[in-house]
């Protein structure tokens, strides 16, 4: 294995002097081509620099490269996953397959010298892929600090840090402005709800907490962490104000809100009695990727009654 | 009242039969055995007699009734089924087991009658499995199980009991015990019984089926049926008759007949006595000899094995010295024969005559001494004739000790 | 020695034990309603007392509670009688409901909903009508390639069953694998549970489990009789093949009704049979009631953890009737060997 390692990584090396050879007209030290970044599973992983071919196995790590990547430092994305659907222009890169159904070869055959994923994608594809000498960063994505951190280090390994910081600037900034506005009532009680059958909601340490909290909520599934299925009781017993359902996941177009009202056990709930279930789209409040300020933003205006 | 079986015909498959023609009638009151040779379709024809199977062609009928026209309740009250053997994981009470014996008189959601109860009690009882009717089924022993199995089919209340090899797990107690309850059954029921032990069947059976090749061969009384040249028939081994000390039925000692064949076809006289000679005189005619023998007095073993075989005997009255005219008839006899074999047994003034007629034609032809396991000087009672006659023949005649070497000799 | 009065104080004493711990787990739950309040509520329509709980208290206690532990009771009972049949017919201790399939088919109609669902109206009945409809084909299907002539051989069934039950689960991959979405509802469904069944659950289900007690109890004796195998329960007077139809449909369709109510719920079909069996012994006529009221409490406990071990959350019911479930039968099983 070692041996292996060591072999792929020569292997490495020479190809990257040839390239760099070929680009520039001075040799490079093998040391000043390459950086070291430790990814969120702790992983310390050794990245070209600076890498041109990426490939994305997760949507949101799709937005971000593109929401980096606006100017000309000639990085491109040669392949991305089937869930990808925004912005609209990735569409026409070729897909290596969805998030348990990635396809190796054409990962492979797109010789990518970067390869992002997130801590949903599959472990197994992930782990060969670094046995055959492919850098990949794992990024966790659970709160808007996760974001940002994403954001940061994906610039460093690009060589776009100040695209990165600009980025997070004006995401900060976003959200400054969101918190700073009115509200409505003081501390209202917000749910999140995933999916309506079974009840599957927001617990702690999700985007969506964040959200609620940001917007200038609470939430009242906050005591667990993550996301779990619930029972209508628990719903009843904790009276939530406002309660938010996404518009479908991905491709699926599922009418949450209508499944969720129809059970007639709920209407005891004060959201439901003052009509205040909202509908938000699901890929800007539940990707983890540069637009979830504005995901914020729909969530403050539920929770402040801006909206239908 | 009786079970008649008419030209049944069942097969497991399409094209191979088990029975291509049964035709026989079980009659009332009686114990009817079934024999016959393994995979001559014995268990089968039980089956489609009990309705389980449904033969390709050919009528069963129960007391003139056919057993397409009845249901399976119906059926049920009419006869019982002991099968060989039972199984099951479940540990399930004895009483509640014979208790099943009911099903077909009992409606569903209703409760187990007082008279339920006790014609449970009585099968237990007639079955002597009373003693253990509080065990469980799956901690019996085989003998106690058949037992049981029996009170289950006795709860039903039939008139025909039909039972498929019931002894076969048993020891030799529990047999004889069994075979006894079936008789003392029979006083009031019809048996149908496939059974293994032929002379198990010729004592207690009253009537005989003998199968083979999936027809009928004989049926009938168990006397007329249950005879040597059939038991040769079927089974294809040498049968020696003799009738049972105690109730005089007839018993079977079986042996295995010679592997070849005399293609001369030899006369020869067998003298012996106390029977010694019983299985060399059945293993000779089998091989194709024509065997007489003598002289041999009435009653002897011998002399019961010849004539249920059917073989020429000079013969005299029991215990008396044989006479100068039965001594003439030995000689001629021994004129005619071919081969003279003497078989070694006691000697006595009564059969002196047998050796000494013997020692006569020791050259005259050819002769065979059978030297038996026995001691010429104890079985000496003519004070040192015959040990001197006998201690001649073991040095000058060919000797054999046993029928195989006799028959290597003579073939 | 089997005695029908003990069975009906048994079952006399069942029928109130299982009434008490329905009661006693409808005062159970997330959130802390006093037990007078509850006892208040459910006896309001006879008592007529002004209310002096919340509007959200009596949701709970009569919307969310009470179904679901009703429910949780007829699928118990549903599952347990149908084990101990399909254990007498198979005279195999290792039968229970799903042993032909029923569970397969029934996650593919499942599945089917949750990936392909959104192109048709997707109405709460769809899941349970689409699960119930692939179970029972399920067994049509294992019948129709079992049946020889006018009989089913029982091995045949079973090799059938499990042929059967391997293809479904290959295309039920098949579709989960490609359609890729909603992989943890399919998951949490085939786990089972009862967790969001109000009212309209519970009156699907009441007719199957009504219908399947009487044709059970009314069977006890075939049942009996057919534990020493087909010929022996032949020759006592019972129409085999016709009974072998009737508990193969009648298991089929509760079990399936069962299924499509609350997913693929392990374990009690298989071990409430074995557990009340070691108390009773093996005779059916006090088999089937105490399966019945054993069937039903063991459910309804075991949806009351899972309500409340991991509050608000809920676990899988699946996974408590396993994780209760088979501690307790190994326990059972090693201190009395050999007496199944």
């Amino acid at each position: 294995m070692k041996i292996r390692a060591k072999l792929s990584l020569i292997i490495i090396i020479l190809i990257a002097a040839f390239t760099a050879g070929c680009t520039d007209t001075s040799l490079q030290t093998a040391e000043e081509s390459f950086i070291t970044i430790t990814d969120d599973t702790g992983i310390k992983v050794t990245i070209q620099k600076y890498p041109q071919r990426i490939i994305s196995l997760a949507p949101s790590e799709t937005e971000i490269f593109c929401a980096l990547n606006t100017g000309d430092a000639g990085i491109s994305l040669v392949g991305r996953n089937d869930y990808d659907d925004y912005p609209e222009e990735i569409l026409s890169v070729p897909s290596v397959g969805g998030p348990q159904t990635l396809s190796i070869e054409s990962i492979v055959s797109k010789d990518p010298n970067l390869i992002i994923a997130t801590t949903v994608s599959d472990k197994t594809t992930i782990e060969q892929l670094r046995n055959l000498g492919y850098p990949v960063l794992i990024f966790k994505l659970n709160t808007f600090e996760d974001v940002y951190r994403n954001i940061e280090t994906l610039g460093n390994a690009l060589g776009l840090e100040k695209a990165a910081e600009d980025l997070v600037f004006g995401m900060k900034a976003d959200v400054f402005e969101i918190q700073g506005m009115l509200i409505e009532n003081e501390n209202p009680k917000v749910m999140y709800v995933v999916s309506a059958s079974p009840l599957y909601v927001a617990g702690n340490n999700t985007l969506q907490n964040d959200m609620i909290i940001l917007a200038g909520g609470e939430n009242i599934f906050s005591d667990l962490d993550g996301y779990f299925v619930t029972s209508e009781e628990a719903i009843i017993n904790r009276e939530p104000d406002v309660i938010i359902l996404p518009s479908g996941h991905g491709s699926m177009d599922v009418d949450f809100k209508g499944q969720f009202l129809s059970k007639t056990e709920l209407n005891c709930v004060s959201a439901v009695k003052n009509n205040r279930v909202y509908t938000v789209d699901a890929n800007v409040v539940s990707r983890p990727g540069p637009r979830i300020t504005q995901g914020l933003e729909l969530f403050y205006r539920c929770i402040n009654g801006e909206t239908q | 009242m009786a079970i008649e079986v008419k030209n049944v015909r069942f097969g497991y498959s399409e094209s191979n039969d088990v029975l291509n023609d049964m035709n026989f009638t079980c009659h009332d009151n009686r114990v009817t055995g079934i024999i016959g040779p393994n995979g001559c379709g014995k268990t089968t024809v039980l089956k489609v007699i009990a309705g389980y199977l449904r033969p390709k062609s050919g009528t069963v009928l129960y007391n003139g009734r056919h057993t397409e026209t009845l249901n399976s309740a119906e059926l049920a009250k009419l006869r019982a089924v002991v099968e060989q053997s039972v199984y099951t994981p479940f540990s399930f009470p004895v009483y509640d087991y014979v208790m099943l014996g009911r099903t077909p008189y009992q409606k569903n959601f209703s409760a187990d009658s007082e008279e339920d109860h006790r014609i449970v009690t009585e099968s237990l009882k007639n079955a002597n499995a009373l003693s253990f009717q509080t065990r469980k089924i799956n901690e019996l022993s085989g003998g106690e199980l058949q037992r049981v199995m029996i009170a289950r089919a006795l709860a039903q209340e039939p008139d025909f009991l039909l039972l498929d090899e019931p002894t076969s797990h048993l020891d030799i107690r529990h047999q004889l015990e069994l075979m006894k309850l079936l008789s003392e059954i029979s006083r009031e029921k019809s048996i149908l019984c496939i059974i293994h032990e032929i002379n198990q069947a010729s004592a207690y059976c009253d009537d005989i089926v003998l199968t083979k090749g999936g027809y009928v061969l004989k049926e009938g009384n168990v006397s007329d049926v249950l005879k040597t040249d059939n038991i040769e028939d079927v089974f294809g081994v040498l049968a020696m008759q003799f009738k049972h000390p105690q109730g005089g039925k007839n018993q079977f000692i079986f042996s295995l007949p010679p592997e070849n064949k005399s293609e001369k076809k030899l006369r020869v006289h067998v003298i012996t006595g106390e029977g010694r000679g019983r299985q060399i005189i059945l293993s000779l005619k089998s091989a194709g000899f024509l065997v007489t023998a003598g002289i041999l007095n009435i009653g002897d073993q011998d002399y019961d094995t010849c004539m249920s075989s059917g073989i020429e005997v000079v013969s005299a009255p029991p215990f008396s010295r044989y006479s100068d005219t039965e001594i003439l008839k030995l000689k001629k006899m021994c004129d005619c024969a071919d081969v003279i074999v003497f078989v070694a047994t006691n000697i006595g003034f009564g059969n002196l005559a047998n050796l000494e007629t013997a020692l006569g034609y020791m050259n005259k032809k050819e002769f065979i001494f059978v030297n038996t396991d026995i001691n010429f000087k104890k079985s000496d009672m003519t004070n040192g004739r015959a040990t001197e006659i006998y201690n001649h023949m073991a040095k000058n005649a060919k000797v054999v000790f046993n029928v195989d070497e006799l028959l290597s000799e003579l073939l | 020695m089997y005695k029908r009065r003990n069975t009906i104080i048994a079952s006399a004493g069942l029928f109130v034990l299982t009434l008490i711990v329905m009661l006693f787990s409808t005062g159970v739950g997330e959130s802390n309603i006093s037990p007078q309040t509850v006892f208040a509520i459910l006896t309001d329509f006879i008592s007529g007392r002004t209310p002096f709980w919340t509007p959200g208290e009596e949701v709970i206690v009569m919307d969310i509670r009470l179904p679901r532990i009703v429910l949780g009771a007829l699928i118990g009972t549903s599952l347990a009688i149908s084990g101990v049949a399909l254990q007498s017919l198979f005279r195999n201790p290792m039968a229970d409901p799903y042993i032909l399939g029923i569970s397969n088919g029934a996650a593919l109609g499942a599945t089917i909903v949750f990936v392909y669902g959104s192109a048709w109206a997707f109405s709460f009945y769809t899941l349970p009508a689409m699960a119930f409809i692939f179970g029972l084909s399920t067994i049509f299907l294992v019948y129709r390639v079992a049946k020889v002539g006018n009989q089913i051989p029982v091995n045949t069934l079973l090799l059938s069953g499990i042929a059967i039950a391997a293809l479904f689960s290959a295309v039920n991959s098949f579709i989960m694998f490609t359609g890729g979405q909603n992989l943890q509802q399919i998951m949490f469904w085939t786990m089972g549970g009862l967790s969001g069944r109000g009212w309209d659950y519970v009156w699907i289900m009441l007719p199957f489990t009504i219908a399947g007690v009487i044709i059970m109890l009314s069977l006890t004796r075939q049942l009996n009789a057919m534990m020493f195998g087909e010929e022996s329960a032949q020759y006592l007077g019972i129409e085999v093949e016709k009974l072998k139809k009737i508990l193969l449909i009648t298991t089929a369709l509760i079990t399936s009704a069962a299924v499509s109510v609350s997913g693929i719920i392990g374990f009690v079909g298989l071990i409430i049979p074995h557990i009340v069996r070691l108390v009773t012994g093996p005779d059916h006529r006090i088999l089937i009631p105490a399966s019945i009221f054993a069937g039903a409490m063991f459910i309804v406990i075991a949806d009351m953890f899972a309500r409340i071990i991991i509050a608000p959350a809920e676990l899988p019911l699946g996974v408590i009737t396993a994780l209760c479930g088979a501690p307790f039968f190994l326990y059972l099983l090693r201190s009395k060997r050999g007496e199944l």
